[in-house]
Formats: C-alpha cells, structure tokens, sequence
C-alpha cells in the first residue's frame, strides 16, 4: 500500500465537509413548518417530482456495489459477479410488468409500504408485519455493503491503520463517517440523501466516463486487459491445480465455467425480483406521477446496465495494470490511485464514498419508515401523533445502521456482494405475499406466512452453512448451495423463493379444504389499473395509511 | 375511466405481443449456456461479454 497522498486526501475531504455540511443544510432545503412529522422527515414533504425522485431511484444502481463490490469479484477471478448486467437486463421487463399494478392500487388506497399492501389484500396483520420485518432486516447488509465501500476507500487513501493494528483504530474514520452520516439523516431526513444526490451524480458520471475512456487506451485497450486477465487466471489456476482439486481455493477464469450457469442465471433473476421489494426503491416508484412515468424510467435502465458492465470490467482493468491488492475490494481504488493524478484519484474516492452515503441514507430511513407504520403505528402505538411518528422514524434508522455496523464486524467482508445477496435471500421470500397478490387473491394468508416462513429459515440457515473457500467451518461464506435435488450450485435465495411458494401453494389448497377464513379483500379489480386522473386516485396520498384499513382485530 | 382503462389492458393484441417480448427479454439473458463462450471476439471484447452488452440495448429497439 503506498503512502498517504496528500493532494488525493484533501480533494476527498474537501468533497466530504461539502456534502456533510449539504447534509445538515439540507433540513432548510423546501422546508416546511416543521420536520417534526413523518411526511418531513421521512419523505422530503412529498414535494420531490419525478426528477428528484428518479435521482433518488436511479441513483441507487451507482452505489458502493458498482464501484467496489461487483469488480472485486471480477478481479478475483470469480466472473459470476459479472451476473450484475443480466440482472439489471432482466430487471427491466419485471418492473414494466407489475410495478403499473402496484402503483395504481397503492395510489387508490393511500399505501405506501409494500407491506400496507398486503394488509390491504389478505386482511392480516401477521403477513404485513412478516413483510415489514423482512424489509428492515434485509436492509442492513445491504447498507453495510455502503459502509464496506467507504472501508475500502479509507484504507487506499492510507487512513484507518496498518493491517496490525487493533480494530478500533483500524475501524476509527469509519466510524468517523458512520457518525456524521448519522447524524444528518437524523437531522435533515430524506432532504439530505437527496440534495447530496446531485454532488453524487456528477462526481460518479464524471469519473466513470474519463475511467473507461482513458484507462484502455493505457493498458493497450480491451484485448490487452482481457488477454492479461485470462492469462494470470491461467499462471493462477496451473501454480493452484492442487488447491482447486481438493476445493480449498475457486479456480479462475474470463468466462463462467459450464457448471456456474446456473449460478449466474439465478443470481440475475434473484436479484431482479428482489431489487423492487426492499423498502427504499418502493417507496421511491410510489411517489412517480403516474403509471406512464414508471414504464419511461423503467425503459431508461438498461443505459445504466451497459455502464454497470464496463465498471465491472474495471476489475480486469486493475489486473492489466498490475495492481497487486489483497483485498479484491480495494481493486478498483487502487487503480484510480496508480493511474490517475492524486487530485483525480481524489475526485473517484470521494465519488465512492459519497456514492455509498447517499443510499445508506435512503435505505435507513425507507426502513425506519417501514418500522413506524407497520410495526409501531399498526401494533404498538395506533393512537400515535405525527411528532411521536417522526421521532420513532429518527431513532429506528440510526438503529437500523447500527445493526449494518454489527453485519460489518460480524461477517466476513472479503466480498461485501455478499451483504447484497444475503439481503436478496431474505427479501425475495416477501415476494409472493406481494407481486401474486397482485395479480389474484388465490393464495390464502396464513400459506403466505407459512412459505415466508419456510423461505426465510430454509434461506437463513442455507446461507449460514456456506463457508468462506479455503476455510471450513467459517459461515456466510457466499450467496450460492446446492440446490437440493441436484448437484448444481444455485443462488439460496432463488431455491428458497421456491421452496416458499410450493409451501404456500400447498398451504392454500388445504386451508381452503378446511375453510379457515380467507379476511376480507379490501382492494377491487379495477383499482389495479387505475391512473392518474381516474376516481379515487389521489395526487400523492402518502400521509395516510389506507382509510379502509380495519384498526383491530384482524389475524 | 377505470372501466375503458382495463378493458384496454388483458383483452388486445398488442399486449400479448408485448408480453412475448417482454418474456424473451426476461428469458435470453437467463440461457447462460447459449452465451457462455469466449469466441468471436468484437472489439477485443469475448462473446460472453460483447452479446451481454448487446442484450442491454436490445429490449428498446
């Protein structure tokens, strides 16, 4: 690791107070009366129009997850990571298909949590909060995979301490960041990730266009960094042939073995079902205009996909220049850090940090909301003030980082995808109780619970037998198993979405043999097609929960 | 309006049309096995990568 680079360090701090002194800034930023209620502080006013909000969305895709976590797996060999393209490929004809339904039914209904929804829709509390919890659990890995981001940048720039020293001094300007990310979310709300979305932009458009323009043209353009790539693969996999034999270590290569493709299939389909149940993207497609606006953004995902590809391939740009890290995280900073000028060097660490702050920001605070009005509104406090709401908002998303700190200490972060993918593992088993649902009302809600319940324990306890390569006996090791029934490795949480819906499909044919009381369905067909302009559709109803949600006394 | 509104939804055939290419675009990328190969070469690029890339543009067209 070279030595601090002071140019590089003080454009990167100059960029950090701007968007931490935006961040507190940010509470006065189209203020209203008071930031004392959830409608302020949780959700911007509800005065953020499409634009803001496809910033907030579409932002989102250009995360620590791009710039660290997807090239660090390309750079160690393991070309599956590049699954992330397919994955937003195949993301977009799912939106186009079944976010119009949702948008129109939750806009006549004044839902703004997918878990508002399946009150809604099956008439129980247990499923509603099942889906609510999920949403908050699968959250945190996924905003510690943000902090991972920010780690791996402190620690190229040199700060954060040798490898020996203790963990705390080592882990010390993380949670310096942590801190300070914290602390504005808690003050300014959803005003600040979005005001700093704008800095994050330009800083990540800016240097992902002069990355892959430039940096071919110096490593004897895509042939060379693809041949150079392969060729170390190969030097990696002859010098290991022993290791791989006997499964210590993965062997290497620029293309997916034969025996992956399933791997690489169902970690692009997993992760495009899961990407639209997490709180933070729902909440930002409900607040679209209409139903027109959500097909249009969708259309626009597939530029960002073919970006999101050739920064995966940076991965093989850092091994065409040499760089020799070991942690494959630190792959790509370290190549802004050889390459490129230290003020430049500056402006890409400082866009990754940013670019992981923002959505770690969102992320909590979509969670925290999910907290308020489907746990602690619908179970705990129904009678609570809008202040009381807001304040619950406040302190649950800075639990809600704690225990993304907790995923960062706790697990191995060789490959912080992992966090992501853990994620998917859980939030995909909310997916029939939400996207069937959709489409009928067949599936009984206690089945729904039941597969949730399968999925999550078969999910969760799959994950947690997955040891590290080359080292048994270590846990949440990586997101693929065997998929029982076969010798073929697939991603657990595609193999557990399955197991849950043959429970619910199971499930539902013998409750309604016995005919346990199905609650009653509060939505009507046609409100799944409504628009903007018809009857009932309000502008942006996110103020109140459903009016027709029943207060008690349901499952 | 919500009744003109579905009964234009399920029942043309242009939706159907739709959803088949919408179904192919969802199901190609998944077909690992028809991509998973390093030739041809484009632009040094592997054909494992190049016809990815080509799969991003092509659900617009």
């Amino acid at each position: 690791m070279t030595d601090i680079d002071p140019v590089a360090l003080a454009v990167f701090l100059f960029f950090f107070l701007l968007v931490t002194v935006m961040g507190f800034l940010a509470a006065k930023w189209r203020r209203g009366d008071t930031l004392d209620n959830l409608d302020e502080w949780g959700l911007g006013g509800r005065g953020f129009g499409t634009f803001i909000s496809w910033f907030l969305i579409g932002g989102d895709i250009y995360t620590a997850y791009t710039f660290i976590a997807v090239p660090a797996t390309l750079y160690a060999g393991s070309v599956v990571g590049f699954f992330a393209v397919p994955y937003t490929i195949v993301l977009y004809p799912i939106i186009f298909i079944f976010l119009p339904r949702l948008w129109s039914v939750s806009h006549r209904h004044g839902y703004v949590t997918p878990a508002d929804f399946v009150q809604g829709r099956f008439d129980s509390r247990s499923l509603a909060l099942a889906v609510a919890v999920t949403g908050i659990l699968a959250t945190m890995p996924y905003i510690a995979l943000q902090l991972i981001g920010i780690q791996v940048v402190l620690e190229v720039m040199g700060i954060g301490g040798a490898a020996d020293a203790s963990w705390f001094v080592k882990d010390l300007p993380l949670f310096v960041a942590f801190a300070v990310l914290a602390a504005y979310t808690y003050a300014s709300g959803l005003r600040a990730p979005a005001l700093i979305a704008f800095v994050k932009d330009t800083l990540i458009y800016l240097v992902i266009i002069v990355a892959v323009v430039y940096l071919p043209t110096q490593l004897g353009g895509w042939d060379g960094i693809f041949a150079s790539a392969k060729e170390s693969f190969d030097s990696f996999n002859t010098e290991n042939a022993d290791a791989i034999a006997s499964g210590a270590a993965s062997a290497q290569g620029i293309i997916p073995p034969a025996a992956a493709q399933w791997a690489y299939a169902s970690l692009a389909l997993g992760s495009a079902l899961a990407l639209f149940m997490y709180p933070h993207s729902l909440t930002g497609v409900l607040a679209t205009k209409n139903r027109s606006v959500i097909r249009r953004n969708a259309a626009l995902l597939p530029a960002y996909s073919f970006l999101l590809g050739l920064l995966a391939l940076l991965g093989f740009a850092a091994i065409a220049a040499g760089i020799d890290v070991e942690n494959a995280q630190q792959a790509v900073p370290a190549l802004f850090d050889e390459l490129f000028p230290g003020w430049f060097a500056g402006i890409a660490f400082a866009a990754i940090a940013i670019g992981a702050l923002v959505p770690a920001a969102i992320m909590s605070i979509a969670a925290a909301n999910l907290w308020t009005r489907n746990v602690y509104k619908a179970f705990i406090k129904p009678d609570a003030t809008p202040a009381q709401e807001a304040t619950q908002s406040k302190l649950i998303s800075l639990l809600v980082k704690f225990g993304a700190l907790v995923f960062v200490l706790g697990l191995p972060t060789k490959l912080a995808i992992n966090f992501q993918l853990l994620g998917g593992v859980w939030i995909l088993q909310t997916m029939p109780a939400i996207v069937i649902g959709l489409y009928t009302r067949w599936m009984h809600r206690w089945a729904l619970f039941l597969g949730w319940a399968v999925g999550m324990a078969y999910g969760t306890w799959t994950a947690y037998q997955v040891p590290v390569v080359g080292d048994p006996g270590s846990h949440f090791g990586g997101p693929l198993a065997t998929v029982p029934f076969t010798d073929t490795k697939g991603y657990i949480a595609l193999t557990a979405f399955v197991i849950n819906l043959v429970v619910a499909v199971l499930g539902t044919l013998v409750l309604k043999a016995l005919k346990v009381p199905a609650g009653r369905d509060h939505t009507s067909a046609d409100d799944y097609h409504a628009d903007a302009g018809d009857a009932g559709v309000e502008e942006l109803p996110l103020d109140e929960l459903s009016p027709d949600q029943p207060a008690k006394g349901t499952p | 309006m919500p009744d003109s509104a579905r009964g234009s939804h399920s029942t043309r055939p242009l939706w159907l049309i739709v959803s088949l290419l919408l179904l192919v675009a969802i199901v190609l990328p998944l077909l690992v096995g028809i991509y998973d190969k390093e030739e041809p070469t484009l632009f040094g690029f592997p054909f494992y990568y190049w016809f990815q890339f080509l799969l991003v543009r092509s659900p617009r067209s």
